[in-house]
């Protein structure tokens, strides 16, 4: 019994959806083995089998889905990203929670990725597609510093990622990213999606929780400062954390700027537990739309 | 020494040559100089600046202190000096970045620095033995840094092969060099002491008077607590140095010319 429920999960954590061939088959079905046999396997051959089967008699052994049968991954890229930009720069708001089905992965995952001293990319979707590209985006944002000795333009790095994204779109990637930086044209907002879609504007969310997170930036406006820029991120993603499923843990907040004398642009201003900051909001009764009226 | 068999790279001559990789070391030492040597802290490249044509606009150059044909840059924690074809440097320059960086996307560690060099050296010796290519006409200095070794100065040949070297000159007059770097240098130099010496030496084999326009100078620092990096003297910093270097030159002629009158005034 406890083989069969391990069975079940694996299946389960394949294919989150419904899976088509769930049921056991008995082998001692001759029609099944026959349609599970390739169309060049003669009459005989198939006796042999059924005669070999007398010792498989009472096992019961379950179907492995056959390839076409495999559902579409739905993967609802389970997180929260958002980023904005505002009078001098962008906040980026990350949580951190990673989940496989309904299994919480982890709680401290860390989604956001630097590029340098100049850009931040997020992470959304398969956490796996983006570590693996985003760091090959790194890789292709040094090449271009060591061989035409100037920093990269967040055009081109979120080009660069958008060209990786359209050549393997029917891979089943599930990416979602934002880039975000500062260049010669100042504070610069991308976002790159799995399926090669880049847009560059003030204010984008993405993942599960993105729909609550993009309720509460309604109030953004690029002139805000920096502080109010932060304090409406991180409200977003607390928010979006507590009613979406698939984001929790911890809410981060990274900061690009202008560069300073090293050339460094970002910076990782805080990490709050949402919990803590639920709690919180709610004390100081800053939770929402209701502050105006008190 | 027969010209028979130097048509071909892939050609043993009957004493056991390839004439090809000889010839190929031969144009290195047309190029201008460049020294290595390990100084505390750090490893010092210096090199000779390839003469600048009048109607060279310089003001577009990225750096105006570097000439960007003798030292260079693969990664934050190695840099080569060059002696040789420009144009194969560079092929060989963007490669040993590329093959930098696919190892810190592989391993997610800087390279360490032998671990390049033997990829550098195997390309190179692929090239006198495979596919009738000529060979690379470069000689490179490695200057490095990594946990493994610490501190490390390599130097690859055309034929392929590399050592590991404390202190090294290649290029123009290389052999004069190298004997004045063998009677000179010592263990835990300062690398003021260390860009003194190179600069004497570079002036010594070019036959003249150290000067800004003709050195620069690069070191690769290591320091406890900071990560390796690759500090290019500006011009002013070569200027003190190329100042001091006469200076002491100068000295140490007076004293020669004194000496001499001495001698003879006792006779």
């Amino acid at each position: 019994k406890a083989t069969v429920s391990v069975l079940y999960c694996v299946q389960s954590l394949a294919s989150p959806m419904t899976c088509v061939n769930d049921t056991m088959h008995d082998l001692r079905d001759v029609n099944f083995v026959k349609a599970m046999l390739p169309a060049s396997k003669q009459q005989s051959e198939i006796d042999e089998l059924m005669a070999a089967d007398k010792t498989l008699k009472n096992v019961k052994l379950p179907v492995c889905p056959r390839p076409s049968a495999i559902p579409k991954l739905n993967l609802e890229k389970g997180t929260t990203t958002l980023g904005i930009v505002v009078k001098d720069g962008i906040v980026l708001c990350v949580d951190s929670r990673a989940s496989t089905g309904e299994f919480i992965a982890s709680r401290t995952t860390q989604k956001v990725l630097p590029m340098g001293k100049t850009i931040l990319g997020t992470m959304a979707g398969g956490a796996a597609d983006c570590q693996y590209w985003e760091r090959v985006l790194g890789v292709e944002c040094r090449l271009w510093e060591l061989r035409n000795k100037t920093t990269i333009t967040v055009a081109a790095a979120s080009k660069i990622l958008a060209g990786i994204s359209y050549s393997r779109r029917n891979s089943g990637l599930c990416m979602g990213t934002l880039v975000a930086g500062w260049d010669e044209f100042g504070p610069q907002l991308y976002t790159v999606d799995d399926q090669g879609t880049r847009l560059k504007g003030d204010k984008f969310s993405q993942g599960s929780g993105s729909v609550y997170a993009l309720g509460i930036l309604e109030e953004h406006r690029t002139d805000m400062s920096i502080e109010e820029g932060i304090d409406l991120g991180r409200r977003a993603v607390m928010h979006a954390t507590h009613r979406d499923a698939y984001s929790g843990g911890y809410v981060q907040v990274y900061v690009v700027r202008a560069p300073d004398e090293n050339g460094h642009c970002w910076e990782r201003v805080s990490r709050d537990d949402v919990q803590d900051l639920y709690k919180k909001a709610h004390e100081d009764g800053t939770a929402g739309c209701f502050k105006d009226l008190f | 020494m027969s010209r028979r068999y130097d048509g071909r790279t892939t050609m043993f001559s009957p004493e056991g040559r390839l004439f090809q990789v000889e010839y190929a070391t031969a144009s290195i030492g047309k190029s201008p100089l460049a020294i290595g040597m390990a100084v505390k802290g750090g490893i010092l490249l210096a090199a000779e600046r390839p003469t600048q044509h009048a109607l060279l606009d310089k003001e577009h150059e990225y750096e105006t202190n570097i000439s960007r044909e003798k030292i260079i840059m693969i990664n934050d924690h190695l840099a080569v000096a060059v002696a040789g074809l420009t144009s194969d440097a560079n092929t060989l320059v963007d490669f040993a970045r590329m093959h930098s960086l696919r190892h810190t996307l592989a391993y997610s560690e800087p390279i360490p620095v032998e671990s390049l060099v033997n990829e550098i050296a195997d390309v190179k010796q692929g090239y006198t033995q495979v596919g009738s290519l000529r060979p690379f006409g470069v000689s490179f200095l490695y200057a490095g840094y990594d946990p493994i070794h610490g501190l490390q100065l390599y130097h690859s040949e055309p034929c392929g092969r590399y050592n590991a070297w404390k202190a090294y000159a290649i290029g123009n007059h290389a052999d004069n060099a190298q004997n004045m770097l063998k009677a000179e240098w010592k263990e835990n130099m300062t690398p003021h002491e260390g860009m003194l010496l190179a600069a004497k030496i570079l002036a010594k084999c070019d036959d003249s008077h150290a000067s800004v326009e003709k050195i620069e100078f690069a070191l690769m620092g290591k320091t406890r607590g900071s990560p390796p990096h690759l500090h290019i003297h500006k011009e002013e910093e070569v200027k003190v140095v190329v100042d001091e270097a006469n200076k002491i030159r100068e000295d140490e002629e007076k004293q020669k010319e004194k000496e001499k009158k001495e001698k003879l005034g006792g006779n």
